[in-house]
């Protein structure tokens, strides 16, 4: 009955996405339509985010999507067309349209790209005119003399680096977002969910930062088109290749050295990249004296590769994929590896002018094996996630201020919760679970007049909890009463709802601008952890009759001010943040291998609200930023903290971070970051007693404490060698100036400078000198870490 | 395991350190512990009652004597004398497979009650001595329902209300089938086995069939303290616990089945 009240709300929305489509095309005047390409001169990469704007009207323009495709429609007339973009060389272009026009365009690096902070990578004063906040963009290149924990560069340690967005912990490559836990995160790459983003126990991302194009990280205004995750969404893109000629790249660092190597498949028609990173600190145990330290190994590594072609004028397929693993392995007895899968094959298609389509189908897997070898006892454990999804987007540019974004996408979910074998045990398995996870969207931007912009949409998503698996109930104690077997493609739950989503901007003169945006997004599937940083053993739960999907709804409004001829950028936003349906833990509870782990989980609401503020310097030879949030997260939940609110453990009160870069000379950068936050919230003992033979604690209050305040400050040099040499041309015998072939640099940095002692945990145990007393211990991961790397490119 | 996985993760990157601090607790207000277990098999039930104290305290727990004490099988109540030294002691009782067993204490105008259902004995099939100090031993899992152990061993001195020790299992993934288990007697150290088992020492295997209450109480005990351990992964809790009115410590029930064997 549910299943068919579902299929019957699909139809309904279905036929109002058509409706809508006709009726925009039926207003269509009158016009002729621009359209075309964008990328850049010397690698061939397509260009995301480039304007065409033009000169005579200025506010009407057009930005290239993803692909680089942009599409401009415009009455008849004479128009100068500026082509621009952020470090590279304008291009005015005069036009007569009279009819539907393609210009592909190739826009030149200008090589100032140093004198310009593109962190948050944008046009002079983007920030203020584009109907879009609570989003960060972070262009890769721009990032390299930020010093990070043992110099190895990560885009998702500088996205931390911004308001509201913090760190999992010391080092951590996991983070959050607006008071959301660390699963409330969609982390795409290039559109494959990545369910584990975090190498090495969370201290490294999997992405490696020299094949990413672009991130752009939603902390609000999430637009419909992305949806599966209550908090945020991180949209990490690969770059293409260079489509001109064969380049490669790569550095030696302290811990790990990359590689990358991409050149054209066929001149500017296609290209492609490969790129692989390796850890090597279990090579120098190799080396050790000690044999059983010999045999123990800690590794990780990644592969990222992608190619594109185009096929005529109006195809053009990509096919990237992703592979890390890492691996540990301690002796002859135990040996852990985890790691994500993902591939995405893409295939762009242009209808007409105004149409412009994408197809994907899109893998994901994530898994981890332990095994354990003890005599002749050998056991295996292992778990995993696998997504198959099959995705549709279409964009419609209707004219020069109205863009329709619609489609929709369908995800087969595997989830194998775990399962134990042995030689001599009979095989233990936790039931696997399936799920079908639709959805159907649309988006309209509009920009009502040359002040006020809007853009709105509506997200419909269905989820069914599919056989063939074992729909358990559970008493109000929590007691298994009733077990179905359901056979395969049988609903067992379902759940649907639609995602209203708005922004709104309205631009006060030049300079400033207040926005405003609200969005409800539904999360279907739940990370069951234990502890606080991502682990490998962490296991994803799809929604089911014990299990409802968590549903958020986020109200944020901004103002932005940019001073000096937008040199200077500033920004206040503040968000309250309802979360229904969040899940936690009972106490004690036990979630690994365990075939009832339902019945571990309590539900309730949470909220959460706070304000950020934001000053950045963009240009000259000092730049960078001073971000500070203000923000408290809550969860209330009837079975914890006798129902009272307890703050979630996400909860940072107070949080700064300061980064600033100075450029010494031509080629030497200076970067510093400073960061500042509340400890998190923790529980501590109130009290002890004993009982079995033991002294324990007696806790009265969920995260009633908390960890002593957090402080660090990170130094780095960027040193380039001598990228350009002089030499005399042999035609007009005149000096120039060339680029050497190889380019390189040095990276020198500094992790904790002063050497802060900062709290990674605090425990508690009997004392060795009088086992009578408990003391507090707490540990700290880091003092002072230097590095070095040195980063090459030919 | 993760918390090993993660030591030694550190250990190889080596990095850390620690140090000890001064924290600010919270004082909670003194609470009850009451702790017992009643096991058919036994011929007497013994209660334990104490008070919690401030966590930095270095002094033992004070342990209540002015406690009333009863236990009721349901047709008659037995008063539980106190004995001094926070134990209450009924002699000559045996506890009756099947009957539940209610346990009311009157403490300083606070009333706590717990009760306990007394499963089917479970026995012990085999048993054989591999080595000086480890014994093999079977028993056979009743069918179609959840089953949970408790399994303590003793060396030369056996006592029927020893509450420490032992370890727990439950039938998840075993229903129905013949149960091999190891234990160790005397002293044993994962990574220096020590055998403090001697020729003619008298090994007492005891196999208690536990109830659901009894069996999560000692499994969330095992949770919590493993989990506040270095790296602090689990969210620190109580122990779940089923006496009424947040009386902590637990009033488990079982069944027990003995084997001795000596020490060739």
């Amino acid at each position: 009955m549910i299943y068919k009240k579902g299929i019957n709300e699909f139809r309904k929305i279905f036929i109002l996405l058509i409706m809508i489509m006709l009726f925009v095309a039926l207003k269509a005047q009158e016009k002729y339509t621009l359209s075309g390409t964008i990328k850049d001169a010397e690698t061939g990469e397509d260009l995301i985010g480039a304007t065409v704007s033009v000169v005579e009207n200025l506010g009407t323009g057009a930005v290239t999507n993803v692909y680089g495709f942009y599409s401009l429609t415009l009455p008849k007339g004479e128009y100068t067309l500026r082509y621009s973009f952020i470090g590279y060389n304008k291009v005015n272009k005069k036009l007569l349209l009279n009819e539907d026009k393609k210009i592909d365009l190739e826009l030149t690096p200008s090589g100032q790209t140093l004198q310009m902070l593109v962190v948050l990578a944008e046009k002079e004063n983007d920030n203020i005119t584009k109907n879009e906040m609570s989003t960060i963009k972070i262009d890769p290149k721009d990032i390299e003399s930020i010093p990070v924990l043992f110099g190895e560069k990560d885009i998702i340690k500088v996205v931390q680096l911004t308001p509201g967005v913090k760190s999992a912990g010391e080092g951590n490559s996991g983070f959050f977002v607006r008071g959301g836990a660390a699963d409330q995160n969609l982390i795409l790459l290039d559109e494959a969910p990545v369910y584990n983003a975090s190498h090495l126990l969370g201290f490294f991302s999997v992405f490696n930062s020299d094949v990413i194009k672009d991130l752009t990280l939603y902390k609000g205004g999430i637009p419909t088109k992305y949806g599966g995750r209550a908090s945020s969404v991180m949209d990490i893109k690969l770059n293409d290749g260079n489509s001109k000629k064969l380049s490669a790249s790569g550095g030696i660092g302290l811990i790990s050295s990359r590689f990358t190597l991409e050149a054209p498949i066929v001149k500017n028609k296609g290209s492609f990249v490969i790129s692989g990173r390796r850890t090597y600190a279990d090579l120098f145990l190799k080396l050790a004296k000690n044999k059983e330290l010999r045999n123990n190994s800690l590794y990780f590594y990644d592969l990222t590769a992608k190619a594109n072609y185009k096929i005529g004028e109006k195809d053009r397929i990509f096919l990237s994929g992703y592979l890390g693993r890492d691996k540990f392995v301690f002796g002859k007895t135990f040996s852990f590896d985890w790691g994500n899968k993902t591939g995405t094959l893409r295939w762009n298609h242009i209808y007409n002018q105004k149409l412009f389509s994408n197809t994907s189908l899109i893998f994901s897997d994530y898994s981890y094996k332990i095994k354990i070898t003890e005599g002749s006892q050998k056991l295996v454990l292992s778990s995993l996630i696998r997504d198959f999804n099959l995705k549709q987007d279409f964009t419609y540019y209707k004219n020069d201020r109205s863009t329709l974004e619609f489609g929709g996408n369908i995800i087969y979910h595997k989830f194998l919760p775990g399962s134990l074998s042995g030689e001599e045990l009979n095989t233990l398995k936790i039931n696997n679970k399936y799920a079908l996870e639709s959805a159907l969207y649309l988006q309209h931007y509009y920009d009502v007049s040359s002040r006020f912009s809007l853009n709105y949409g509506l997200r419909y998503s269905n989820f069914n909890y599919l056989g063939p698996s074992t729909k358990q109930v559970f008493s109000s104690k929590g007691n298994l009463i009733s077990e179905t077997k359901f056979s395969k493609w049988k609903s067992i739950q379902q759940y649907h709802g639609l995602e209203p989503r708005a922004n709104v901007k309205y631009q006060l003169g030049e300079n400033n601008s207040i926005k405003a945006s609200y969005n409800r997004n539904y999360q279907y599937i739940h990370l069951l952890s234990n502890s606080t940083s991502s682990q490998p053993n962490d296991i994803w739960v799809p929604s089911s009759n014990n299990i409802k999907p968590i549903i958020a709804d986020q109200v944020a409004m901004g103002y932005f001010q940019n001073f000096a001829k937008n040199i200077y950028n500033t920004s206040i936003e503040v968000y309250y943040k309802n979360l229904q349906n969040q899940l936690d833990y009972k106490d004690g509870a036990n979630l690994f291998l365990n075939n009832t782990v339902e019945n571990q989980l309590v539900f309730g609401k949470g909220y959460a609200y706070g304000a950020e503020f934001m000053v950045k310097k963009v240009l000259g030879d000092f730049t960078g930023w001073i971000g500070y949030t203000y923000s408290r997260t809550f969860r209330k939940i009837p079975e914890i903290n006798k129902g009272y609110p307890y703050p979630a453990k996400q909860d940072r009160i107070h949080d700064v971070s300061i980064v600033g870069m100075y450029k010494l000379s031509q080629r030497m950068k200076l970067a510093a970051t400073w960061v500042l936050y509340t400890g998190s919230a923790v529980t501590f003992p109130s009290g002890k007693y004993n009982v079995n033979g033991q002294n324990i604690a007696l806790y009265t209050e969920r995260n009633g404490y908390r960890m002593p305040n957090y402080h660090r400050l990170d130094l780095g040099l960027t040193w380039d060698r001598k990228n350009i040499k002089e030499q005399i041309n042999p035609e007009t015998g005149e000096k120039e100036r060339v680029s050497r072939k190889i380019q390189s640099s040095w990276n020198f940095s500094v992790y904790n400078a002063y050497a802060r002692q900062n709290a990674y945990s605090i425990s508690f145990r009997q004392s060795n000198t009088n086992p009578n007393i408990t003391e507090a211990v707490q540990t700290t991961l880091f003092r002072i870490i230097p590095s070095i790397a040195y980063n090459f490119k030919f | 395991m993760k918390n090993t996985i993660i030591l030694l993760a550190f250990s190889l990157l080596a990095f850390s350190c620690e140090k000890v601090i001064h924290v600010d607790l919270n004082e909670a207000n003194p609470r009850y512990v009451m702790e017992g277990n009643i096991i058919a098999g036994n011929t007497s039930i013994q209660l334990k009652i104490s008070k919690t104290t401030s966590y930095f305290n270095p002094t033992s727990p004070e342990l209540v004597n002015n406690a009333m004490v009863t236990i009721s099988d349901g047709t008659n109540i037995t008063p539980v004398a106190s004995i001094g030294n926070g134990i209450y002691l009924v002699t000559n009782y045996s506890p009756q497979i099947g009957k539940t067993y209610v346990v009311k204490v009157d403490v300083e105008g606070n009333t706590f009650e717990a009760n306990a259902v007394i499963p089917d004995s479970v026995s012990i099939l085999t048993t054989e001595l591999i080595d000086a100090g480890e014994v093999r031993f079977t028993f056979n899992d009743p069918l179609n329902a959840n089953n949970y152990y408790r399994i303590k061993q003793f060396v030369n001195t056996y006592a029927e209300n020893n509450n420490s020790g032992g370890f727990i299992l439950d039938d998840f993934g075993l229903d129905g089938t013949q149960v091999e288990e190891f234990v160790f007697f005397g002293s044993y150290d994962v990574d220096q086995p020590i055998n403090t088992i001697n020729s003619g020492d008298t090994l007492y295997l005891e196999l208690q069939h536990i109830n659901l209450e009894t069996y999560t109480f000692l499994s969330t005990l095992e949770t919590v303290t493993d989990g506040g351990g270095e790296f602090g992964v689990a969210t620190p809790a109580n122990p779940t616990q089923n006496w009424s009115n947040n009386g902590l410590g637990y009033l488990g029930g079982g069944s027990k089945s003995i084997r001795i064997l000596v020490v060739p």
